[in-house]
Order: structure tokens, then sequence, then C-alpha cells
């Protein structure tokens, strides 16, 4: 496997790791207003690692990234103002 | 100019079609606006949100997330280094990711079909309405994904990968990518993050 697969290998591997943890979070405190608002902020990076590390936007022009990267912060600040 | 910053522009490059980009970003924004009539209208219905999100089956959710990462996983994998790849293994990589997105459809109207025997469907509350109408509009986009993967996998040509064919994998792959993270948002939003 190559440096770049290896390092999507590590990333997919952060992902299922963040989502386990996710589903570990609300099986023990579920409904309970802290656990949510980690569990939104875990998504968020998960989305991070997604655009950075298989949508190769790391590489990208700056106008790209920041405009996923803009799009990430009003979701997730869209998201928590529930809480 | 120097030799430098030359090198640093060729290197700084979106891959794919900027068109499908575009596609990507206003198709992002509109899940967003979805996003935020979700929460609004939870603000005002914090119980019942509670009590209707107890009635999905959060591990066929959490199964569903690992299908969908593991699908964008190989199709990252195919992309990774595609100009040296043989053709063959390109097209196994994305034919088992099109197989996880047909896992995934499968699981969803299993889901469905669970809800909707048990006497719940969109009309039944805002949650339900919300829930039947994102996951449906996801699932639609997961369902034209397969479409693009399979065309993918069906190209015929020589052991390298052309250009413009390089270009159309790269531009699967975004797209592909795209219905990966919306559903990373989608999946705690419905499935997990409520409280009384």
């Amino acid at each position: 496997m190559t440096r770049g697969g290896r390092q999507i290998t590590v990333a997919w591997g952060y992902l299922v790791a963040a989502t386990a943890l996710c589903g570990w979070l609300i099986e023990t405190h579920r409904g309970v207003r802290w656990t949510a608002v980690v569990v939104t902020l875990i998504a968020s990076s998960k989305v991070y690692v997604i655009t950075n590390r298989f949508m190769k936007l790391n590489v990208a022009p700056l106008f790209w990234r920041a405009a996923v990267g803009i799009w990430l912060l009003i979701a997730t600040a869209v998201v928590l103002p529930g809480f | 100019m120097t030799a430098s910053s030359v090198s640093s522009s060729a290197a700084r490059s979106l891959p794919g079609e900027q068109g499908v980009w575009v596609f990507i970003l206003i198709d992002m924004s509109f899940f967003c606006v979805i996003f935020a009539s979700f929460v609004h209208e939870r603000a005002g219905g914090a119980e019942l949100f509670f009590r209707s999100q107890r009635s999905l089956d959060v591990h066929l959710g959490l199964i569903n997330t690992v299908v969908l990462l593991t699908s964008s996983w190989l199709v990252a994998l195919a992309t990774d280094t595609a100009p040296g790849k043989p053709r063959g293994k390109i097209r196994s990589l994305l034919g088992i990711a099109a197989l996880c997105g047909a896992v995934f459809a499968a699981i969803k109207i299993a889901e469905y079909t669970t809800l909707i025997r048990a006497g719940i469907s969109p009309v039944t509350n805002d949650f339900f309405m919300f829930y039947f109408f994102i996951s449906f509009i996801h699932l639609v986009h997961v369902l034209a994904g397969i479409v693009v993967l399979t065309m993918m996998v069906r190209k015929r040509g020589g052991e390298a990968l052309l250009v413009s064919e390089r270009n159309s994998l790269d531009s699967a792959a975004s797209y592909w990518h795209m219905v990966d993270l919306i559903w990373v948002m989608i999946f705690p939003m419905l499935y997990l993050v409520s409280w009384r």
C-alpha cells in the first residue's frame, strides 16, 4: 500500500472508531445535553477528515477549501444552537 | 513568478470537474437549510422529538454509517494512486463500493418497512415528517451514486486510465464522498442527538 493509501486507511479507522464512540455515548448517556454536543462535534470532526483525506481538499485551491470549511462551520453552528 | 510558486500552484488542484464541485456546494447548502428547519422545529417540541427518536433503530443507523464510510474508503483508495494502478483493481474497488451503497439502500428500505408496519409514517408527527423527508432525499443521492459508480466500473479500456477518465473518476469519487459526509451529519441529528 502507498503512503497515501495508508493515510486514507488511518482516516477510515478514525471514522469508524469515532462512530463507535458516538454509539457508546448514546447507549450510556442518552438524552443528556452534553452528549448531544459531543456527538455533534465528533460528527463535524468526521466531516473534516472526509473532506481532507478522502476528497483531497487539503491539496485543493484556497477558495474550495474555504468554501467547504465555511459550510462545515455553518452546518455545525446551525445544529449546535439547538442545545 | 518563482519556480517554487509555479510548482506550488500546479500541485494545488481540485480533484475532478469544477462543475461537479459547484453542484456539491449547492447540494450541501440545500441540506444545511433542511438541518436548520429540523433544529428550528425541534426547539418547539423537544419532548416529542426525543420520544419519536427512540422508535428508530440506532444499531441499524450505526451499521449504515460504517457501511457508507467503508464504501467511501474504497473509493478513496481507488482514486489515490489511479494513474499507476491497474484498471482491474480500480474497477474492483469501485464495484465493492457500489455494493456497499446497495447494502446501505437495502437497510434503509428495511427500516422504512419496519416503521410503516408499526403504523409510523411521514404524517405521524413533525419528527417523522423530517425523518422520512431527509433520509429519503439522502437515499435518492445514494442511488444516484450507485448508478455513477456502476457506470465507472463498466467502462472498458486499456490498462492505464486516460486523463479524461481520471477526471471522471475524481468527479464521481467527490460526489460519493459528499453523499457520505452528508450522512455523517444526518445520522447523529436524526438518530442520536436529542434530550428531554
